[in-house]
C-alpha cells in the first residue's frame, strides 16, 4: 500500500524536498552546537521551528510516525527553551537522541521516496525522549509514563500523555470550541466545512458543529460566511495538533479558539513544565506558542529562493548550448565572407557578449557550494569517532567553493568512503597515538579550492600513512603487479590501492573493508572527469588530492586537425604543443614504437592519423604538430596536422546507437558541434594515454 | 524534440500500412512510414573511427547528433559515390533517431495486407535477414526492411575494421 494519500501526491515532492532541507539544517546546527557543548537560544528556536514544521507537514501528509516523533522532540526543546539551565547536565544524551531522531526522519524520507511505508517503529526512541523530558523537568524519570510509552502502540496516546504529565496517569478529554471563517469567495463553504470536520474527526473524542450537517444543504453556505463555522469538540490530544490541522486546511481565512477560561488555563499549565517555582509567570497558552512559531517561520523562511527541477535546468543548459553554437554559425557564416558589414559585425559582437553572459548565468545557476557535501562528512566523522572510540577533529576549508550540481551528486559517495577509510584505518587508536607521541586527537582535514578550470579537493589525515610494503605484498598476492617490485616508484605503489579488487584491511568492519575500496572511488570520480592522487608519509599521514572539473557540459577545447577530421582536445589535459625540431631526438624501439626526447624526457608518440586510420593526414613528424598531453601518471605526444584554435564547446554524448561499438574505449569522450555546423570529436586524453 | 516524435504507432492510423519506398542498387525497398521522421539530402558525415564500414558516422541534424548507416554497405553491396539523388532517411526506433543512406527515394505507397507476402524460409538464413515481407504493387515488387534487424543484428561479416 502506498503510504501517501493519493490526493497528497502532488505535494509529495515538495514535502520530501522541504523535509530533507530541514534535516540538513538540523544536522548542521546539531554538529555546531555539539562542538560548543550547548545550544544557543537561536539554535533552540531554530530546532524548535524545524521540528514544528516537520510535525505539521508530515501530519498533513498523513505520516503519523514522523509527526509523532517530531512532536516529542518538539516537546523536549520546549523544555530546553524554557529552562536552558537544566540542559547542561545531560546534554550528551540530548544530542544523541536528536541525532537518532534525525536519522529516523531521514530513513522515513528515504522510505517515502522509494514509495514504501515508514516502517521503523519509533516508540522506543520516543520513550527515551519522553524519559529525557521528564528528567529535564528536574524530576526522577517517571516510570509510569515510561512503561506506558513502551507498552502503548498508540502514537497519539504517547503524545498526549507522557511528555506533559509526568506521574499523572489519566486525563479526561477536554472540550474546546473553535470558530472558523473561510476565505471570501472561496465557494462551497458548506462542503469545505464538512471536509474540515472529517479531517478533525479522527483526532477528537466527540465532534459537533453549528450548523450541524453542513454538507446537506448548500444554503448553509451563506450562514457559514456570515457567522463563521463553529466547531465544538472534546479531545485528549493537545489542542495544538487540532489547530495545526485547521491551519493547514485550504481556504481558511481565520480561526479562533473561543475563550473557555478554565480549560484553557489548565491546558496552558499542562503545556508548561509542571514545576512550582514558575507558577507566578503568566501562563502561556498554546496560541501564543503557535504565534511565536509562526513568527519564527516567517523570519527565516523569507529567503528568496525557489527550487527548480534539475531536468529543467538541464534543458535550459542544452538550449543555451544550442544558442552558443547558432550564434557562431551566424557570425562566421561563410556566405558573409568578403562583404563589408560594419553594422552587422557590431551587432554580432553585442550578441556574442550577451550569449556569453547568458551562458555564465546558466552555469552559475547549476553551481552549488560544496559545503553541503562537507556537512555530510562532518556527520560521518562524528558518528564513527563515537563508535570507534577515536577522537578526531574534522576541519573543512573552502566549503563555499561551487561545483556543478551533477558533480556534487556523484562525489558525495566517494568522499564518504574515503573519510571512512581515514577514520577506520588511518587514524590510530588514542593509546597508539600516545605511544607515537602524536596528539591524542586525530585530525582530518578537507579543503576545496578552485584552481584554473578545476576544483582541487584535498583530504588529509595525520594517521599512520600508507604501508608500502604491505601494499606491495597484497598486490603481489592478488596478482596486480605488472612489473618487478623493485621497479615500482613510491607514486606507483600508492596508486596500486586504487586498482580494482584491492583492499588492504583483511577484516571487514561495519565501515570499510569490503574490498570495494578506492577503485570505486576512482571510478566514480572519473565518471565526472575527475582524478585522484595519493601522497603519503609513514606515520605522518596520507593526503588524497582530488581534481574535478567545474562543469561537465561545456569545456574549453583546442581544435586539432588530422586529415579532414577535426578533434577537440580539452585544454586542461594539454601541457604544451610544439613543432618537431632538430633538438628533439626521435627514437624507435624494437617494436616500432616511436618516442621523442623533449628536454631530456622521453615521451611516446601517438599518431592520431594512425590510431584512427585517417586518410590524407600528414605523416612526416616534422610537418605536423606535437601536442603533449598528460594525466596523473603518464604523458605522451599526440601527433596531428595542425592546431586550429581554441574554442568553448558544448559536450554532447554519442548517440545511444553507437554504444555497442565501445566508441568511448577508443579515446573519444563525445562529440560537439562547431560554429560552422560541422561535428568535432572530443578526445579523452586519459583514455588515450591508457589505451595507446 | 524527441518528445514530439515519441508517439506510439496506434496514433498513426493513417500511416499504418503505408510504406516509404526507395531505391538501392535499382531494387525497390520499403520501410514503414510511421517510423520515418524526415528525408534530407545527403550532407557532410563525420566519420567515427573504428566502426564497421556501414556505420558511416554522425551528422548534425539541427543540433542533434544522428548516426547514419549506409544501407548499401549494410547489404554487402559495393559502395557508390553519393550524388544529388542520394538521401538520408531519418527513422525513429526505440527512442533513437538513425539515418539511412539510400540511393534515391521513390514514393509513398499504401500496401494492403493482402498484397504483402511473407518471405519463404531459406536454409541459409542470411539471404532474408533484413527483410520483413514482400509487397506487390502493380508491376513493382517492394522488399520491406525490418529496421530493428537492420540496426541490431550483428552479422558475422568481414567489414568490421579491426579495433586496435
Amino acid at each position: 500500500m502506498c503510504p501517501i494519500d493519493t490526493s497528497m501526491e502532488p505535494m509529495l515532492e515538495m514535502f520530501i524536498f522541504e523535509t530533507t532541507t530541514l534535516l540538513e539544517q538540523l544536522d548542521q546546527i546539531l554538529i555546531a552546537s555539539e562542538k560548543s557543548g550547548r545550544f544557543g537560544p537561536d539554535d533552540v528556536d531554530e530546532i524548535f521551528r524545524i521540528m514544528h514544521t516537520i510535525k505539521g507537514s508530515s501530519a498533513m501528509m498523513g505520516i503519523e510516525e514522523m509527526s509523532g516523533l517530531a512532536h516529542h522532540v518538539e516537546d523536549m526543546f520546549f523544555l530546553i527553551r524554557e529552562k536552558p539551565g537544566h540542559m547542561a547536565a545531560g546534554s550528551n544524551a540530548v544530542f544523541d537522541l536528536i541525532f537518532q531522531a534525525s536519522d529516523y526522519f531521514k530513513r522515513g524520507i528515504e522510505a517515502i521516496t522509494a514509495g514504501k511505508n515508514v516502517s521503523a517503529d519509533h516508540t522506543s526512541l520516543s520513550a527515551c525522549i519522553a524519559a529525557e523530558v521528564s528528567r529535564l523537568k528536574g524530576g526522577i524519570p517517571a516510570t509510569g509514563a515510561f512503561t506506558a510509552c513502551l507498552s502503548s502502540s498508540q502514537v497519539s496516546a504517547i503524545t498526549a500523555d507522557s511528555p506533559f504529565k509526568g506521574d499523572q496517569s489519566t486525563r479526561g478529554p477536554k472540550p474546546y470550541s473553535i470558530i472558523v471563517f473561510f476565505e471570501d469567495d472561496c465557494q462551497m463553504e458548506n462542503i469545505r466545512a464538512f471536509m474540515l470536520l472529517s479531517q478533525l474527526k479522527d483526532l477528537c473524542e466527540s465532534l459537533d458543529s453549528i450548523p450541524s450537517h453542513p454538507e446537506q444543504d448548500s444554503a448553509l453556505s451563506s450562514d457559514i460566511i456570515k457567522n463563521g463555522f463553529l466547531i465544538r469538540l472534546t479531545t485528549e490530544n493537545p489542542i495544538r495538533d487540532l489547530l495545526a490541522v485547521i491551519e493547514n486546511a485550504i481556504n481558511i481565512k481565520s480561526y479562533e479558539l473561543l475563550d473557555e477560561p478554565s480549560d484553557l488555563a489548565a491546558e496552558g499549565a499542562q503545556e508548561r513544565p509542571a514545576s512550582s517555582e514558575e507558577n507566578d509567570q503568566t501562563p502561556k497558552t498554546d496560541e501564543s506558542l503557535l504565534h511565536r512559531t509562526v513568527a519564527a517561520t516567517g523570519k527565516s523562511g523569507k529567503q528568496s529562493l525557489i527550487s527548480v527541477n534539475q531536468q529543467k535546468l538541464d534543458q535550459l543548459m542544452d538550449v543555451v548550448g544550442e544558442i552558443v553554437i547558432a550564434e557562431s554559425m551566424v557570425a562566421s557564416n561563410p556566405e558573409l565572407k568578403g562583404l563589408k558589414l560594419d553594422h552587422f559585425y557590431k551587432s554580432t559582437r553585442q550578441l556574442r557578449k550577451l550569449t556569453d553572459e547568458l551562458q555564465d548565468i546558466v552555469m552559475s545557476i547549476r553551481m552549488v557550494p560544496l559545503a553541503g557535501v562537507f556537512q555530510k562528512m562532518n556527520r560521518i566523522v562524528r558518528d564513527m569517532s563515537k563508535k570507534l572510540n577515536k577522537e578526531v577533529s574534522f576541519a573543512t576549508f573552502g566549503g563555499e567553493t561551487e561545483v556543478d550540481k551533477s558533480i556534487t551528486d556523484v562525489i558525495a559517495d566517494p568522499f564518504m568512503h574515503m573519510i571512512r577509510n581515514a577514520m577506520d584505518h588511518a587514524i590510530e587508536s588514542p593509546e597508539e597515538r600516545r605511544r607515537l607521541l602524536k596528539p591524542e586527537i586525530g585530525k582530518i582535514t578537507m579543503s576545496a579550492q578552485n584552481i584554473g578550470g578545476e576544483i582541487v579537493i584535498t583530504l588529509s589525515d595525520d594517521g599512520r600513512g600508507l604501508n608500502t610494503e604491505q601494499i606491495l605484498k597484497k598486490a603481489r598476492a592478488k596478482g596486480l603487479l605488472t612489473k618487478p617490485e623493485s621497479e615500482y616508484s613510491l607514486k606507483e605503489i600508492h596508486a596500486l590501492i586504487m586498482l580494482p579488487g584491492f583492499s588492504t584491511n583483511d577484516e571487514v568492519t561495519e565501515f570499510s573493508g569490503r574490498g570495494v575500496g578506492m577503485d570505486v572511488v576512482k571510478k566514480n570520480l572519473e565518471k565526472v572527469g575527475g582524478s585522484v592522487q595519493v601522497e603519503s608519509k609513514p606515520n605522518a599521514g596520507t593526503e588524497f588530492i582530488i581534481k574535478i572539473p567545474l562543469t561537465l557540459a561545456i569545456v574549453d577545447g583546442m581544435e586539432i586537425q588530422s586529415g579532414d577530421t577535426v578533434f577537440t582536445l580539452p585544454i586542461t589535459s594539454i601541457k604544451e604543443s610544439f613543432k618537431v625540431s632538430a633538438d628533439n631526438r626521435l627514437i624507435q624501439d624494437t617494436h616500432g614504437h616511436e618516442m621523442i626526447m623533449v628536454r631530456g624526457e622521453c615521451y611516446p608518440i601517438i599518431r592520431l592519423h594512425h590510431i584512427y586510420d585517417i586518410p590524407g593526414a600528414k605523416t612526416v613528424l616534422s610537418e605536423g604538430i606535437m601536442v603533449l598531453v598528460e594525466n596523473d601518471l603518464k604523458a605522451a605526444c599526440l601527433f596531428a596536422d595542425e592546431l586550429i584554435g581554441e574554442q568553448q564547446v558544448v559536450v554532447k554524448p554519442f548517440p545511444v546507437f553507437l554504444n555497442k561499438y565501445d566508441v568511448k574505449e577508443n579515446g573519444l569522450a563525445g562529440c560537439t558541434i562547431l560554429g560552422d555546423g560541422s561535428i568535432s570529436l572530443i578526445l579523452d586524453a586519459n583514455n588515450l594515454l591508457n589505451k595507446f | 524534440m524527441s518528445d514530439i516524435y515519441h508517439v506510439q504507432e496506434p496514433a498513426y492510423d493513417d500511416l499504418a500500412g503505408r510504406f516509404l519506398t526507395f531505391y538501392i542498387n535499382d531494387v525497390i525497398y520499403g520501410i514503414g512510414l510511421s517510423m520515418v521522421i524526415e528525408i534530407i539530402s545527403i550532407q557532410e558525415i563525420t566519420r567515427i573511427p573504428n566502426l564497421p564500414a556501414y556505420t558511416k558516422g554522425i551528422i548534425n541534424l539541427r543540433g542533434k547528433i544522428v548516426p547514419v548507416i549506409d544501407v548499401r554497405l549494410r547489404f554487402g553491396l559495393p559502395e557508390k559515390e553519393y550524388d544529388d539523388m542520394t538521401c538520408i532517411i531519418v527513422v525513429h526506433l526505440d527512442d533513437m533517431n538513425i539515418g539511412l543512406i539510400a540511393d534515391q527515394v521513390y514514393e509513398v505507397t499504401a500496401a494492403e495486407d493482402t498484397m504483402l507476402r511473407s518471405l519463404p524460409e531459406f536454409n541459409d538464413k542470411k539471404s532474408s535477414t533484413f527483410l520483413e515481407s514482400i509487397g506487390k504493387l502493380g508491376s513493382d515488387l517492394i522488399l520491406n526492411i525490418d529496421c530493428r534487424r537492420l540496426f541490431y543484428e550483428d552479422l558475422p561479416s568481414q567489414d568490421h575494421e579491426p579495433c586496435r
